[in-house]
């Protein structure tokens, strides 16, 4: 059986790369799917120490997870939408006016 | 170390790691998305791997079949195959995320090893059905349990996820 | 009766309240300023009469000390201030030492203000005059009744206050309004030693009160030789003597200041700037008496520290000759009365300073006689002139102004010392007593004095000589209207002739050249008696009284007015020969001669003090205090904070980009921060 450790490596690599399409990326659509992205890491994190030790919690939070990333992105894209109408470029450092 | 286990998860894990770096790394968002249908798909059947085998089903049935297509309906909503003409100005962002990234990556690799994590080798009768439906069942409507109430909740979560993307994303009457 | 005495301390309070008010409570200004030239002589004289009431109390009481409060139907144990072991109390002390200065304040006083509603008639602030001037009055009396060194402080610091707003009172001309700052800036420096000379006081004996009923007051402990709690006060020799004598010395500071004495007297000449009424009341007959009145008052102290004495007699005796030399050269009539006063305090410092405080009392007392009444008949003079203050310019006065040449004479003649006249009285007393100084230099202080009284009967007979009898230096009938700006005009202005003073201003005149007259005689057989009680035995400080002049009094009375007689007589002599320009020196030579120049020049006083202390001090405060220390550095390092605050700021607000990705990498610098950190700890922590 493959060692715990193994999993957990995985899952922060998956989350770094996550982190950094979120700070190199312009696109919002494509920053949100880095945020889901993310969150999967985290998600097999959770599974990963459940089994580690025996029991179903981690898959328990698994599952609310993922219905809250579900909701999540439905009203995260309809922000996207209603944002990105008013302007005609998708780039999300057009919306700057919260400055200094 | 060269057991059937092992040699499935090393593939996997390339196989996530390299769609996931592709995510970043496309110039395309219909490409990147298809390469998070990838990652979520590698995830599903890591899961498998891990006794949860109701949560890949759901994995698959929810991220890869309900939330991308929502992205790529936006993607293609908004018009957004044309790939970014502006190249980005010489900020410091993306060499400082970089190198945050690095150290981020090797603070949680050598936080594993401080952790010094046994490979705890359980019966394999009793890990395999960790995740089944029934498992997931019993833990999920049993009232002794925690996990009751959230689910209920969780219904009316959506509802307002669905209000909300109604209200955000509707016209005004003229 | 006693009970009641604080209406004579409160009544020319409730006067000035009145005044103050007057445009509120009165409807026609016309009205206001008759109510106030009623209401103000009347209060003064209501507690002249209070006074008179009180008087047979207090000769009742034991020791003729009765003790009375200051509020109203209070007690006169009621603290005013309390904590700690310090406590001073809201009291009056009635004995004849304050009787007799109350009786002085408020009659002369009260003289003087009818006089005032007569000369300030025409001035547009006339109410404002009067509000000050009681409240002069009620400061005085505070003083001069107070029943302990803090209260009387009150009445000191107050009567400088008062000197201050009525000096510079026509304030439109700013050379008032810098006379007026410079008695209370110089009063003030001699206030410091006051101050000090009260801590000393409270820290050897322990009390601020004069006189207590329990025998607790200081100069009752100062004769015991123990302080307020019984404890003995050490060592005569060792500790004592040197504690009286730093205490004397520091509240002779404080007289010096108020008495206009060497060095602090620059502050009474250009004191001169106030309306005449002002200078009669305060800068002759009341408040520059302060300094002797207190220093009666602690002669238990004085007598018992023979150093001190010794101080206060030369520096008494160097100010006579001063304040006569000085005399001699003025050209204005109001000055070279100023100049008189100070050589008067001079003698009345003297007498104390050879321990006769009965003497310096009497003097104090005449001299309030004929020094109001000179400045009262100058001011009737200067009225007449309409406005003319150089004598230069007068001349030939005595056929046009007959009365006020009458009551000038007289006043004259009594502040010379001629026989019989009330100066003559009690100068005698002074220089007698001076011969008989029981420490020693008798003779010297007796000869300088006598030289001195010869100049006062000359500089004053100058004066009358060239103001009355000398050949007329002006046009009649075409007098320039130098009054003050405050004053409207009336016609006899208008017709610019030298016209005789109002009956009003004359009468007071009248009494104060009767007192002039009178007041030595009566005096000299009944003040040493009445006194005896309020004045400290020269025994205490086992001193004796040496004998008198030429060994008999009658001689020595003689000798005096032979000197006086010669003075006058040598004034005489010198201007008549100079009836027609009325000057001893001729115009042209006097700026080289060194000795006139010496003695225009105040001795050189004016000017060490000019260039010490207003260009010297003034340069180093603006230059280092001011520019380099409170701007430079207190305030540079304020706004440098401030500054400093307000750049980092600056910089700090670029973090606030406004992109997203930016706040992003915020958070995720955070949060890799955190994770280090516990990695760093992990083992500490999980040891737990």
């Amino acid at each position: 059986m493959v060692p715990t450790h193994f999993y957990l490596v995985l899952a922060g690599i998956l989350f770094t790369i996550g982190v950094i399409g979120v700070l190199v990326k312009r696109n919002p659509i494509v920053i949100f799917m880095c945020i889901e992205l993310m969150l999967n890491a985290a998600n097999l994190t959770f599974v990963a120490l459940g089994r580690h030790f025996g029991q179903t919690n981690g898959q328990m939070y698994v599952v609310f997870a993922l219905a809250v990333a579900a909701a999540e992105v439905s009203v995260g894209l309809g922000i996207i939408v209603m944002m990105f109408r008013q302007k005609e470029t998708i780039d999300i450092d057009e919306v700057h006016l919260l400055k200094y | 170390m060269l057991t059937a286990s092992y040699i499935l998860f090393w593939i996997l894990a390339l196989i996530g790691i390299g769609s996931a770096l592709m995510v970043v790394l496309a110039r395309n968002p219909v490409r990147s998305a298809l390469f998070l249908v990838v990652t979520f798909l590698t995830v599903a059947v890591l899961y498998i791997t891990l006794s949860a085998q109701f949560l890949a089903a759901v994995q698959v049935m929810v991220y890869a079949g309900a939330i991308m297509v929502l992205f790529l309906f936006v993607i293609m909503l908004l018009n957004l195959s044309a790939p970014e003409a502006l190249k980005e100005r010489g900020t410091i962002q993306r060499p400082i995320a970089l190198i945050l990234g690095a150290m981020f990556i090797t603070a949680l690799i050598f936080s594993q090893a401080l952790l010094e994590m046994p490979t705890k080798a359980a019966h394999a009768e009793e890990i395999a059905n960790l995740g089944t439906v029934q498992t997931i069942g019993l833990s999920l409507y049993n009232p002794n349990l925690p996990w009751l109430f959230p689910f209920e909740i969780t219904s009316i979560l959506l509802l307002i996820a669905v209000i909300g993307a109604i209200v955000l994303a509707k016209r005004k009457l003229d | 009766m006693l009970s009641f005495a604080w209406l004579i301390v409160w009544l020319p309070l409730l006067g000035f309240a009145h005044n103050a008010f007057a445009g509120f409570l009165y409807k026609n200004p016309k009205t206001a300023k008759n109510a106030v030239s009623f209401v103000a002589p009347c209060v003064v004289f209501a507690s002249f009469l209070m006074a008179l009431i009180v008087l047979p109390s207090v000769m009742g009481s034991p020791d003729h000390r009765a003790y009375a409060p200051l509020l109203p139907f209070a007690s006169p144990d009621a603290p005013w201030i309390k904590f700690g072991g310090f406590q001073v109390n809201f009291a009056l002390l009635l004995d004849p030492l304050s009787l007799l200065m109350t009786l002085i304040v408020t009659g002369v006083g009260g003289l003087i203000h009818i006089y005032a509603t007569s000369y300030m008639a025409e001035d547009r602030e006339f109410n404002r005059f009067f509000t000050y001037f009681n409240l002069f009055i009620f400061m005085m009396l505070l003083l001069v009744l107070a029943e302990n060194f803090l209260l009387m402080f009150v009445g000191w610091e107050g009567v400088g206050t008062c000197s201050y707003l009525l000096i510079s009172f026509w304030y439109t001309d700013v050379a008032n309004a810098r006379a007026g700052n410079k008695a209370f800036i110089v009063n003030r420096i001699g206030d410091l030693g006051f101050v000090l000379g009260m801590a000393a006081v409270w820290s050897v004996f322990g009390t601020l009160s004069f006189f207590t009923s329990h025998g607790t007051g200081v100069m009752q402990l100062a004769a015991q030789h123990h302080d307020v709690l019984g404890h003995s006060l050490g060592d005569l020799q060792l500790w004592f003597a040197p504690a009286l004598t730093t205490i004397c010395i520091l509240l002779f500071i404080g007289a010096i200041g108020k008495s206009a004495q060497i060095p602090l007297f620059v502050w009474l000449p250009d004191a001169m700037a106030g309306p005449t009424p002002v200078s009669a009341l305060i800068h002759a007959a009341t408040m520059v008496t302060a300094g002797v009145v207190m220093l009666t008052r602690c002669s238990w102290l004085f007598v018992q520290s023979t150093m001190a004495l010794q101080i206060v007699a030369w520096i008494g005796l160097a100010t006579a000759v001063l304040g006569a030399t000085i005399g001699l050269v003025q050209t204005d009539i109001k000055r070279v009365l100023a100049f008189s006063t100070i050589s008067q305090l001079g003698y009345m410092f003297l007498a104390c300073g050879v321990g006769n405080f009965k003497a310096a009392m009497f003097h104090v007392t005449t001299h309030a006689f004929f020094k109001a009444l000179l400045f009262l008949g100058s001011g009737a003079v200067i009225h007449s002139m309409h406005g003319q203050q150089d004598m230069n310019k007068m001349g030939g006065l005595k056929r046009m102004l007959p009365k006020t040449w009458m009551l000038m004479a007289i006043g004259t003649y009594a502040i010379a010392g001629f026989p019989l006249m009330s100066g003559f009285w009690s100068k005698d007393a002074i220089l007698d007593s001076a011969f008989g100084s029981p420490w020693g230099s008798g003779p010297i202080l007796y000869v300088v004095g006598l030289g001195t009284a010869f100049l006062t009967a000359f500089y004053m007979n100058r004066m009358m000589w060239k103001t009355f009898y000398t050949e007329q230096r002006f046009e009649d009938g075409k007098l320039p209207n130098l009054n003050h700006s405050n004053e409207e005009h009336h016609e006899e202005i208008a017709s610019g002739t030298v016209h005789e003073s109002p009956p009003t201003m004359l009468l007071p005149l009248y009494v104060l050249a009767f007192l002039s007259c009178v007041g030595g005689v009566v005096l000299y057989f009944t003040l040493g008696n009445f006194l005896d009680s309020s004045v400290a035995p020269l025994s205490l400080g086992g001193l004796e009284e040496g004998k008198g002049p030429f060994g008999s009094v009658a001689v020595g009375y003689i000798v005096s007015s032979l000197i006086a007689i010669a003075g006058l007589a040598a004034a005489a002599a010198v201007y008549k020969q100079r009836a027609e320009t009325g000057e001893l020196l001729d115009p042209a030579l006097k700026p080289r001669n060194p000795l006139y120049r010496i003695l225009v020049a105040n001795w050189g006083f004016d000017a060490v003090y000019e260039a010490i202390f207003v260009r010297f001090a003034g340069r180093f405060t603006t230059s280092i205090l001011w520019r380099t220390i409170d701007s430079g550095l207190i305030d540079g390092t304020v706004n440098g904070l401030a500054k400093l605050v307000s750049g980092l700021s600056h910089v700090g607000r670029l973090v606030q980009t406004g992109y997203v990705r930016n706040y992003a990498l915020g958070m995720l610098v955070g949060v890799v921060v955190i994770v280090l950190g516990l990695l760093a700890t992990w083992q500490s922590l999980i040891s737990h």
